[in-house]
């Protein structure tokens, strides 16, 4: 089956296991999973824990191996093939085209949390102050107070790392964006600004596939659902 | 899509006393601003590898390219030694685990930073002065220690200075042997961030050896995993460590401490 031609995501057939080498053990954890997802699209995982939903997700931004099918992204104006893909190739797509969204926050320490936010934007070439802005912006929306726009994060409570984190996802216009329960752990007003970003994301024509827990965040966001179902 | 290639080594293999084989069969490129980190146990040829690449040790098989002024290649091996020196001195930095390695000791930090540029040829005092002053800061050592030697430096300060000495003459490769190996946990954050930015800002290729799996998560961006002497496992590097393959890589990354 050729996919669609205007599809942003098209997955064939993907399929993973896990092998655990000290235990003699392989666990599979996809089996055939096929998706396609168009511009302006919000697709919602649906299935109980362990159907796979963060492997599918983490296959798809390059972070596990997939161990069957094809994972298709639209990179500039072709579609690239994920898995098996050189790694230079797979930084470069996630750099412009593929953002990924968790709910965890990994930097280093002594980075103050506008540089966080504005730091994909520099590493594509934004001029440092154009970049600072759109953080500013971004945190702003995601009400992170400015007194801690100078701080590292590290300190912060874990509501507010989080949201550190989500404006530094949604920094880069990326076309394609992967969200790992992003309001997970926010109060409703915060959980509010989050759906505000995502709404504006997928009024601009970003495809997006995420696990939302919350079923009235989902019934907001997502334009359909795909059910996986537990493989083995 | 693709990065100029800024070294390349080709079936390097290096075997001491004739039959304890330390590289084999190595084979990698380092494209112009990646950063690349090689993991693996103490023994597993890590270090081995880097004195290869960073003409300190003949291999006793394979070719070793580096990237010259103008972007051609040469083989490092090839060259006779007087070559070999000049084009190491150009093109590569080297950060050794031990500052005092990397260091001239009995000279004062402002010397230890400018000596490299007056053997490429600057010779103005105040110009040489002046660059030195500038590195000191990036590296966050007070501008006022300039004539101190580096003895009297703490560990984390002396790291500091043995990277701007490397980073000074403007190298497009930098290797880095266990650059944090010695340095309190605190002291390595800093170090690292340091590290992170000057690499970035400065889009210079680096090849970072560690045992740290937590620094080269932060650092690199492609992984190569070594055992006895062979690379077994490459690759992105959060692919590496979140979903590794080969069964050595796994209990590496299982007896990993997750904080």
């Amino acid at each position: 089956m050729e996919p669609l031609t205007d599809a942003m995501v098209c997955l064939r057939g993907v399929g993973k296991s896990f092998t655990f080498h000290s235990r003699g053990l392989s666990v599979e954890a996809l089996r055939g999973v096929d998706l396609e997802v168009r511009r302006g699209e919000c697709v919602a995982l649906d299935g109980p824990s362990g159907a796979g939903k963060s492997t599918l997700m983490r296959t798809l931004y390059g972070n596990y191996l997939a161990g069957a099918g094809t994972v298709r992204v639209r990179h500039g104006g072709e579609l690239i093939n994920i898995a098996g893909a050189d790694p230079h190739i797979i930084l470069e797509v996630r750099r412009t085209t593929l953002g990924y969204i968790s709910q965890f926050l990994r930097v280093l320490p002594r980075v103050p949390t506008l540089d966080i936010v504005a730091e994909p934007l520099i590493a594509i070439g934004t001029s440092r102050e154009a970049a600072r802005e759109r953080a500013a912006e971004l945190l702003e929306k995601l009400n992170v107070a400015p007194a801690l726009w100078s701080l590292p994060p590290a300190t912060f409570s874990g509501g507010e790392q989080q949201r550190v984190n989500i404006a530094r996802g949604f920094a880069v216009p990326c076309p394609i964006l992967l969200l790992d329960e992003p309001t997970a752990s926010l109060d409703a007003a915060n959980a509010d600004s989050v759906i505000a970003l995502i709404e504006e994301a997928r009024a601009r024509g970003t495809a997006m596939i995420g696990i939302f827990h919350d079923a009235q965040v989902k019934a907001r966001v997502a334009t359909r659902q795909l059910t996986l179902t537990r493989s083995s | 899509m693709s990065r100029a290639v800024v070294l390349r080594a080709s079936g390097l293999r290096k075997v001491f006393g004739g039959r304890v084989v330390a590289c084999a069969d190595i084979d990698f490129e380092l494209a112009a601003g990646e950063v690349v980190g090689i993991v693996g146990e103490s023994g597993s040829g890590k270090s081995t590898l880097l004195r290869c690449l960073a003409g300190l040790a003949a291999p006793d098989a394979g070719t070793v390219e580096i990237a010259i002024d103008g972007g051609e290649r040469v083989d490092l091996w090839q060259l006779d030694e007087v070559a070999r020196a000049q084009a190491l001195r150009s093109a590569l930095g080297l950060v050794h685990q031990n500052p005092r390695d990397g260091l001239k000791l009995g000279i004062s930090a402002g010397g230890n930073v400018a000596e490299p540029l007056m053997v490429s040829g600057i010779r103005h005092y105040g110009r040489l002065r002046e660059v030195a002053l500038d590195w000191l800061e990036r590296v966050e050592v007070p501008r006022r220690r300039i004539d101190d030697l580096p003895s009297t430096f703490s560990g984390g300060m002396q790291q500091r200075l043995q990277i701007a000495r490397s980073l000074a003459p403007g190298p497009r490769i930098l290797l880095l042997d266990e650059p944090t190996g010695g340095l309190d946990v605190s002291v390595q954050a800093r170090l690292l961030d340091l590290l992170r930015s000057l690499v970035r800002e400065l889009g210079v290729a680096a090849l970072i050896v560690t045992h740290d799996l937590g620094v080269a998560r932060l650092l690199a961006d492609r992984l190569l995993v070594m055992l006895r002497g062979r690379v077994i496992e490459a690759g992105l590097a959060d692919q590496v460590l979140d979903d590794p393959q080969a069964p050595y890589t796994q209990k590496l990354v299982a007896s990993m401490l997750r904080i």
